[in-house]
């Protein structure tokens, strides 16, 4: 199985170009990097994003615990102020406190709704602003009055509630917050108890809470130490059961931070306990509420992605491109050099390795340049040989001898022999040119030779006497023309001149084992070994009255065509006779050959 | 080959520029935060002025989404058909919700199968069936108007008046219905009034006020009671007997001073803050539920500084 | 050298493309097609009576006009409760939501910069009433207007006023028949500029009309008719001298101090005020009050309309309207006695 995936990844390996390969491998490295260090970054940002969040937050309900802080001393600093500096030990018989009274509700008119002095028994005795007192209300029977002649060293806040203990104009309503506190009234020489009210107007606590932001969800409220809201931002619908408070659990926290779930939601409760009043700030946060988490942040991510993929990808792509080059020219250098165009240039060019295959490749090329040239020289010369055996394929010589002794034997009426002479002749030359090609059958060869010699023989007035001899199975094969009649020419030149009648020339042509023999023998002069040197090396003109074609020439056509290992032996002893053989390798004679 | 790699390229560049003007500009596409909805409420009167709280709850939704809150009131008093062209013209004008206190049920019920205005209804106050508006948002009438009615036998009157406006209102109707089934099975005695303009009703109030024995006078919708009081409190001698359905600060003034004994309430915050914030989540996809009740009760001299009920009658905004 | 010059071509065609969809864009996000006039109204106090009547009466006005016109006019009024932040984030939620006018009864009158600049750049014409913003504020854009009508005028007239009752009947007034008015005065807020105005100029008035005064009491009521009713009542309780005449800078106060005179069935008492509310005419005709100083609500209203349906209309329309430098429209007083 492996093998098979090992396989066919090798396959398109294989068909990959470097460049794609580099390009690819840079850019998904780089995605791969800049998705790892993106989300790294993230996350490590999102938490660090959420620990500043939560100590903002921290400081944040710090902050408004101080405001309420604050705003809670003041207004009981004003009660200890009036009380002390105004009231006590003052004659109320003697002394007016309106106009100090008003002078402090002016000043603070923001914050304070009424300020108001009572007897013992509940009635007024200053008010600031001037009011009137609602008809039927009793202040005496108020919770705010009781609790402050109950526990006359403390000062009390009440719940909040609405003010109903002034005509208000018709209306109009106020939510407040009643500090009260018991005070101790000089009458002349009796001194009585009376209570201080400053009803808080609940305005000035709500500002404290305004614009409070704890992350997008998040909000601060105040409860009492009953657990009564004093502010929340939906206060009025938790009033009515639409909307619900953890406020049971809050009342048993301590100041401190808990983790909670309310209502089915995660969430944190910061607690902090406002001084003297037993009231308690919660700070409610939801995790998450700072997150990157939004669809618009999300797609800012993706497009942050997709560009610097892109970037990148388009980087890589250059300099891949850059760095593949070399080698790419390299490719189509070689590819032109395939196709045949040996004189490409080959830049040598790039980095170390395609620097020195471009050597190579161009070394390599002009190697190839060479041999071909090689190979065009060499048939150059087969062709001049050949041409040279054509051109003596009709030599002047011959052929006026020969028509000589025809005109002599028609003048001499021995028409037979004429007739003969002319036919051969003819037959002669047919094979001579054999329609131009230049491989025939051995049996043409040796028909070749039978004319040649026919002819010889009436010529040279039967001075000798030819012997051919052909197997059948050698009749089939092929060979070169002009082969045989050289040699007979040089045998009837070199041999037989000198013979007298006796003179036999042997022509025979026999197959044996992966060979065809050629042998031309006859029993004349013989010559020495030097002599049979000089003949193959072409050292020795032939006579002029011949073909032309030396012994020499004819054995290098034959090494041309059929190579080295074949060609002509010369066996000869001086007196005895001399033995050519021509070996040739078994080439059947197809009559369509692609002549060379 | 090169073609196909260019036409690659424009594309990809043509995401890029896509993608970051969604993600970092404002052109294609907004945060939702920024939404305005477009809500219109049609009230049943011809002014705002016993609406007061119900607004009041309208605008605690106000402080978490925005939204752009048109209250219409109606030309002429009662007048149902009116009201209908009334909401046409808000549809017409882009309203996205509609928040209709309907002055008659079965016209109202008529038009909006008929005009089919495809775009959320929320009806407050009289009953609308599921298949016509998308919620409804009520006290519980039966409830307080038994209230209200034990409270008139609580008082020991042995016969009251009610008064209303004569053009026919579904949820005078059914209150006066309930009412009269409490009294009567308890033996008290009622005759129904009716008046057109507010001189009539000046005149009914006078003529009530000088008939010196124990009148009790039930007036069965808030705006009648408005107007009734304002002539009320002039008034050199008050000798009636008076409860109302619904409340305004001034009302509650009068029920502290003893010219008005009962009230029956339901949280007109509440009808406030759950109509807008219905038509809010019906804006925002989200399911909500057809049938919502709010609480209610009967208020009195003794209970309107309770803390129960003060919350109610006077909301902390 | 091909392939680069196309790439260029290509990111120039795009850069321009954007640059055109984005105004194109930007443009038809920002300004949805409304046929509905928004106009917006901010009250410093919704229980102060003359306020409160005038907005009942523009209320009725644009009712009328809507039918008339058959347009959908939408009125939104606010009530800043006499805080100057709760009326500056009212006055923003109306910018917010496009509002066509904004109608401003500035709490603060040394607080109007930061909404006139936060109005101008919406480029909402701002329209002041009743309650005058300071002088270089005024002029820190053109589309600021102010409606409202002379203290110094209605003061005057209050003394006037005075002084022909008091021609016709000086018993009325001066009761004790000592050549001498003993009066206490009722002031209204601290730092409002008609308070100092219309106090200053009454008496100025009167004593330069001849009249010998004597100041008996005096406390500043904020305008409020419930604290001028506890002040007054505390007044007939405590003070030595008779008060022969109350003068108030507002028609609240007047019919706060009737309310105590009423409550401690006390002698009557002159008392005049200055508004012209409903119920200070009211208690004019009943005789509870002496007199008051009208400043004809329905009018105001009227005007407040004509303003902002012109500054809707266009610019041509307020030039029409021919206001004084081109921002202050003055209402006139009138005596009701």
């Amino acid at each position: 199985m492996l093998k098979r995936i090992n396989e066919w990844w090798m396959e398109i390996y294989h068909q990959l170009s470097l460049r794609n390969i580099v390009w690819v491998s840079f850019s998904a490295t780089a995605a791969l990097a800049t998705i790892f260090m993106g989300l790294s970054f993230y996350s490590r940002f999102s938490m660090q994003l959420n620990n500043e969040m939560q100590m903002e937050n921290q400081a944040l309900i710090n902050q408004v615990n101080n405001a309420v802080n604050t705003y809670v001393r003041n207004m009981m600093k004003l009660s200890d102020t009036l009380y002390f500096k105004v009231i006590k030990d003052q004659d109320i018989q003697l002394v007016d406190f309106d106009e100090t009274f008003r002078l402090f509700y002016e000043t603070n008119k923001d914050y304070i709704k009424n300020i108001a002095l009572f007897s013992e028994e509940g009635d007024p005795i200053v008010l600031a602003p001037a009011a009137s007192l609602k008809e039927g209300i009793h202040p005496a029977e108020q919770k705010w009055f009781k609790r402050a002649l109950e526990k006359s060293e403390n000062m009390h806040f009440s719940t909040l509630h609405i003010q109903n203990l002034f005509n208000e104009n018709e209306g109009e309503y106020e939510w407040v917050i009643s500090l009260s506190r018991a005070v101790q009234m000089t009458y002349g020489s009796e001194v009585k108890q009376g209570v201080l009210l400053i009803d808080m107007a609940y305005d000035g606590i709500k500002q404290l809470f305004s614009n409070i932001s704890l992350g997008q969800e998040g909000y601060v409220y105040m409860m009492d130490q009953t657990g009564a809201i004093i502010y929340h931002p939906k206060q009025q619908l938790l009033a009515s059961g639409i909307y619900k408070e953890n406020t049971q659990a809050a009342m048993h926290y301590n100041d401190g931070i808990y983790n909670e779930v309310f209502e089915g939601k995660q969430r944190q409760v910061i607690i902090k306990t406002v001084g003297y009043t037993g009231w308690t700030i919660e700070g409610v946060i939801f995790p998450n509420a700072v997150s990157l988490n939004n669809k618009k942040s999300n797609i800012f991510f993706i497009f942050l992605f997709l560009f610097f993929t892109m970037g990148l990808v388009l980087i890589n792509s250059i300099i891949s491109t850059k760095v593949s080059k070399p080698i790419r020219n390299l490719e189509k250098a070689v590819k032109e050099v395939e196709m045949g165009k040996l004189d490409t240039c080959i830049k040598a060019e790039g980095f170390y390795e395609v620097h020195h295959l471009g050597q190579s490749v161009h070394k390599m090329a002009e190697q190839i340049k060479k041999l071909m040239e090689d190979i065009v020289k060499e048939h150059e010369s087969k062709r001049k040989s050949e041409l040279d055996a054509l051109q003596s394929q009709i030599n002047p010589h011959f052929l006026y001898n020969t028509l000589d002794i025809i005109v002599w034997m028609i003048e001499n009426e021995r028409q037979q022999d004429a007739a003969k002479v002319v036919t051969a002749l003819a037959r002669f030359f047919r094979i001579s040119l054999s329609k131009g090609k230049h491989i025939i059958s051995i049996a043409d060869e040796i028909e070749h030779v039978r004319n040649y010699l026919t002819i010889q023989q009436l010529r040279y007035k039967n001075k000798f006497e030819y012997d051919i001899e052909i197997t059948e199975e050698a009749k089939s094969f092929a060979t070169i023309k002009l082969i045989i009649q050289p040699l007979v020419e040089n045998a009837i030149y070199h041999g037989m001149v000198y013979m007298d009648g006796d003179g036999l020339i042997r022509v025979q042509a026999y197959v044996e084992e992966s060979e065809v023999y050629i042998t031309v023998s006859d029993n004349g002069l013989g010559m020495t070994k030097e002599r049979i040197n000089q003949l193959l090396k072409g050292e020795i003109q032939s006579s002029k009255r011949g073909s032309g074609i030396g012994v020499s020439n004819v054995n290098e056509r034959i090494k041309l065509y059929f190579g080295e290992a074949y060609g002509i032996q010369i066996e000869s002893e001086p007196d005895e006779g001399t033995k050519m053989i021509v070996h040739l390798p078994k080439v059947i004679y197809e009559k369509e050959e692609k002549g060379v | 080959m090169k073609h196909k790699n260019d036409i690659l390229y424009i594309l990809a560049l043509i995401l890029l520029v896509m993608l970051y003007l969604i993600s970092s500009t404002d052109l294609f596409y907004k945060e939702q935060e920024t939404d305005i909805y477009q809500i219109s409420v049609i009230l049943n009167e011809t002014s705002d002025a016993i609406f007061e709280n119900i607004k009041l709850g309208m605008k605690q939704v106000d402080k978490e989404w925005t939204t752009e809150v048109n209250i219409v009131t109606l030309y002429e008093a009662n007048h149902a058909e009116q009201q209908m062209k009334l909401v046409e013209r808000e549809v017409a004008n882009g309203a996205e919700v509609i928040i209709l206190f309907p002055v008659d049920a079965e016209l109202t019920k008529e038009y909006l199968i008929q005009e089919n205005w495809n775009i959320p209804i929320i009806c407050v106050g009289t009953y609308l069936p599921e298949q016509v508006v998308d919620v409804w948002i009520h006290g519980d009438e039966l409830a307080r108007v038994q209230e209200l009615g034990r409270k008139i036998i609580e008082d020991n009157l042995r016969f009251i008046y009610t008064i209303a406006p004569r053009i026919e209102r579904s949820n005078v109707n059914q209150r006066l219905k309930g009412l009269k089934e409490v009294l009567e099975e308890n033996n008290v005695g009622v005759e129904c009034l009716y008046y057109e303009t507010e001189e009539e009703l000046v005149t009914l109030l006078r003529e009530l006020n000088e008939k010196g024995i124990e009148t009790g006078l039930v007036a069965l919708d808030t705006m009648t009671l408005n107007l009734l009081m304002t002539q009320y409190r002039t008034l050199e001698e008050q000798n009636l007997y008076i409860y109302g359905i619904g409340y305004t600060s001034s009302l509650l003034s009068d029920l502290e001073k003893g010219l008005i004994q009962a009230l029956s309430i339901h949280n007109d915050y509440d009808l406030g803050y759950l109509s807008l914030a219905s038509a809010v989540a019906l804006l925002q996809h989200e399911k909500v539920a057809y049938d919502q009740k709010v609480i209610g009760g009967l208020i009195t001299k003794d209970n309107i500084y309770g803390t129960f009920y003060e919350k109610i009658l006077f909301p902390i905004h | 050298m091909n392939q680069k010059k196309r790439y260029l071509l290509i990111i120039t065609i795009v850069f321009v493309c954007f640059l055109l969809f984005k105004n194109y864009i930007n443009t038809d996000l920002k300004h949805e097609e409304n046929k509905v006039v928004k106009i917006g109204v901010c009250t410093y106090k919704a229980s102060d009576t003359f306020i409160a009547s005038i907005v009942t009466e523009l209320e009725k006005i644009i009712k009328e006009e809507e039918q008339l016109r058959e347009t959908t006019i939408k009125l939104d009024i606010s009530d800043a409760k006499e805080s100057q932040l709760t009326q500056n984030e009212q006055v923003q939620k109306y910018i917010a939501l496009d509002y066509d006018v904004i109608c401003v009864n500035i709490v603060d009158r040394t607080s109007a910069a930061s909404l006139i600049d936060q109005a101008a750049s919406a480029q909402i014409p701002l329209v002041f009433f009743n309650r005058q913003p300071v002088e270089e504020d005024m002029y820190r854009s053109d589309s600021v207007y102010y409606i409202g009508s002379n203290a110094k005028e209605s003061a005057i007239m209050q003394g006037e006023l005075i002084i022909e009752a008091y021609k016709q009947n000086p018993e009325l007034i001066d009761k004790n028949q000592n050549g001498i008015i003993e009066y206490a005065i009722l002031e209204g807020e601290a730092g409002h500029q008609d308070t100092v105005i219309r106090t200053e100029y009454a008496i100025k008035t009167l004593e330069e009309k001849g009249l010998e005064l004597k100041r008996v009491a005096g406390w500043c009521a904020n305008f409020d008719r419930n604290q001028a009713a506890a002040l007054v009542e505390q007044w007939l309780s405590h003070e030595q001298e008779e008060i022969e005449l109350i003068l108030s800078n507002n028609d609240d106060m007047a019919l706060g101090a009737a309310d105590a005179i009423e409550k401690l069935e006390g002698e009557s008492i002159a008392i005049v005020g200055i508004d012209g509310t409903p119920q200070g005419r009211e208690a004019v005709d009943k005789g509870t009050l002496l007199g008051t100083v009208v400043s004809d609500q329905k009018l105001y209203a009227r005007q407040i309309f004509t303003l902002c349906d012109a500054l809707i209309k266009g610019e041509e329309f307020v030039d029409q309207l021919e206001l004084e430098d081109n921002k202050y429209m003055w209402m006139p007083w009138g005596k009701y006695i």
